[in-house]
């Protein structure tokens, strides 16, 4: 169980942001978060990546508090926050370099950069790519690091529609073949059904887990299952506590 | 002063074109709007750059020409106002025989010394010291209340003081460039550093950075487009401080020419100082800006 969050509050000064949230995320398990803008996704995220501390409760990794953050739970933002100095592949690379600049294992970062799609643009900056190129380096970057979790705070919300499918159908395929364990907030329900092996809801002011649900539906995943009625009761169910 | 500044810092950063031939090609296979519009937009501020250039030509000419009308109709007295042909022929002079015993060259040389000398060492302290300030508070502030107390003070204020103190050889000329330099350099080195946006130092963390590698690898490349804004300012402080040192103490160097043919009333030779300053100043500015290419091609493109 390499992720527990226990009873955890979060306030910032009189607001109190988030309350009692306990959930428990299981290797190789992808997990959704739904819920209102301002709700709280990105504050508890934030707590599992380690940059910023609950106000109440814990959050354990494999058994242990968090501390503070660390390659092995790597984060995707909303946006890609490239470096612009560096090439695509030292963009990749950056967190393989912090780890220890002489020896970067770069067989591992090219193949990355080939399964995500990037080959040919090695050399360009950062400001030469697309939205969804740009998204997808960010991606390489986080993987390429192996992280015992990968989080990821709307990784595509930025991007327009045809992209942001793009991306999720490319997201399952990999996450198919590489099985790690995701925490994925989106405030996107049929992104988060189609994603997840299971969907948490949460409700606003303060927030707070409100629903918790295992997907059922197989892997591996294809864009049409969302015409399943499981699917659609699932959906409905969401929609009824987003809508109040 | 500082409007020319604005300008020129909107013209650096529409005017980068270079590298949007690539981006057309991603735009059809990724569906991404913002490389197309960009690229547009960098070919119409090339065509707009040309134009403008044409006008600052045109200006040019069309000054010259009625500075030329009013000195034909004596307007003035041409002691006062020499015409643009005595001008002319006062740097042509210049330029063969030299002022005050020694040759223009001579003045162009030891002045662009000073400027170099005081600007490279304003750039060497400044730099470091505006980073120590950002990132350590006790020493900011230390050294902030004396900086907000230098920066107002007109260098001119400075130079009876300096020349008590170093006389008037190079020593009191550089010091006033890096009494005038310094404060530019550090405030903008310490915008730059607290400027760097908090999602690049988050990715940083995340990815297991230490403090000391955030600092190195995300911080310092952060902050030096604003160093080199305040580099480009600093340059013509450095020129302001140096020209008004070398009005009052000085026996060669530009602002010395200036200060010498005007007491002579030879105001023809007067321009021709002011012009070389300024042609020298501009130059300088350009040696900054292609070096700043250089070294922050991603300027302007977040
Ligand atoms: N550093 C902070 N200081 C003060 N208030 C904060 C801070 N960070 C977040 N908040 C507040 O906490 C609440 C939740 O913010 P959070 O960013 O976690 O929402 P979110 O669910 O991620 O929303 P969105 O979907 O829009 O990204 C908001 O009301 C916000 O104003
Ligand atoms: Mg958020």
């Amino acid at each position: 169980m390499p992720i527990r969050i226990e009873h955890v509050g979060r306030d910032f000064g009189p607001l109190r942001v988030l309350d009692d949230v306990s959930l428990a995320i299981e290797d190789g398990t992808f997990v959704t978060v739904l819920g209102a803008s301002g709700c709280g996704k990105t504050t508890l995220l934030n707590m599992v990546a380690g940059l910023s501390p609950p106000s109440r409760g814990r959050i354990l990794l494999d058994g242990k508090p968090i501390a503070g953050p660390g390659p092995d739970r790597v984060v995707v933002f909303q946006q890609p926050g490239l470096y612009p100095w560096l090439t695509l592949r030292d963009n990749v690379a950056f967190g393989l370099r912090m780890r220890s600049a002489r020896q970067i294992e770069w067989p591992r970062v090219d193949e990355v950069i080939a399964v995500m799609g990037l080959r040919g643009f090695e050399s360009h900056r950062p400001y030469e790519l697309s939205g969804g190129m740009q998204q997808r380096v960010a991606l390489a970057r986080a993987l390429v690091m192996q992280p015992r979790v990968l989080l990821m705070d709307e990784p595509f919300a930025a991007l327009d529609a045809q992209t942001r499918h793009n991306m999720q159908r490319f997201l399952l395929e990999l996450w198919e073949k590489i099985q790690a364990t995701v925490l994925f907030i989106t405030h996107d329900i049929d992104e988060a059904i189609l994603l997840g092996d299971r969907v948490v809801v949460m409700g606003a002011r303060p927030g707070r887990i409100v629903l918790e649900q295992s997907v059922p539906l197989s892997r591996p995943r294809q864009w049409e299952m969302s015409l399943e009625p499981a699917f659609i009761d699932l959906k409905r169910q969401a929609l009824h506590i987003l809508a109040g | 002063m500082a409007g020319r500044e604005h300008a020129e810092v909107a013209t650096l950063t529409a005017g980068t074109p270079d590298p949007s031939s690539p981006q057309v090609a991603i735009a059809e296979t990724e569906s991404a709007p913002p490389p197309a519009v960009a690229a547009a937009g960098s070919l119409a501020s090339r065509g707009w750059r040309i134009t403008s250039r044409y006008a600052t030509v045109s200006v040019l000419i069309a000054a010259v020409i009625v500075w030329q009308i009013v000195c034909d109709f004596h307007l003035f007295p041409p002691i006062a106002l020499p015409s643009p042909v005595s001008v002319l022929n006062a740097l042509i002079l210049l330029l063969a025989h030299g002022y005050g015993g020694h040759s223009l060259f001579d003045d162009i040389w030891i002045s662009s010394l000073r400027i170099a000398i005081g600007f490279v060492g304003a750039v060497v302290i400044g730099v470091p010291v505006g980073l120590l300030m950002a990132r350590i508070d006790i020493i900011f502030r230390t050294i902030d209340p004396f900086l907000q107390f230098i920066r107002p003070v007109p260098p001119l204020a400075y130079i009876p003081l300096l020349v008590v103190w170093f006389g008037i050889g190079e020593l009191p000329k550089i010091v006033l460039i890096l009494i005038g330099t310094i404060p530019v350099i550090i405030i903008g080195t310490i915008s730059g550093v607290k400027g760097t946006p908090p999602l690049r130092l988050s990715v940083a963390r995340t990815l297991g950075a230490s403090e000391s590698q955030i600092f190195r690898h995300v911080i310092l490349p952060s902050s030096l487009p604003e160093i080199f804004t305040a580099m480009r300012i600093g340059i013509g402080v450095a020129w302001t401080c140096l020209v008004a040192a070398e009005l009052i103490a000085a026996d060669q160097g530009l602002g010395w020419l200036v200060q010498y043919a005007g007491q002579a009333l030879q105001v023809a030779i007067v321009i021709v100082g002011i012009i070389v300053i300024g042609v020298l100043g501009y130059a300088m500015e350009l040696l900054i800006r292609v070096f700043e290419r250089r070294v922050v091609p991603w300027r302007g493109h977040g």
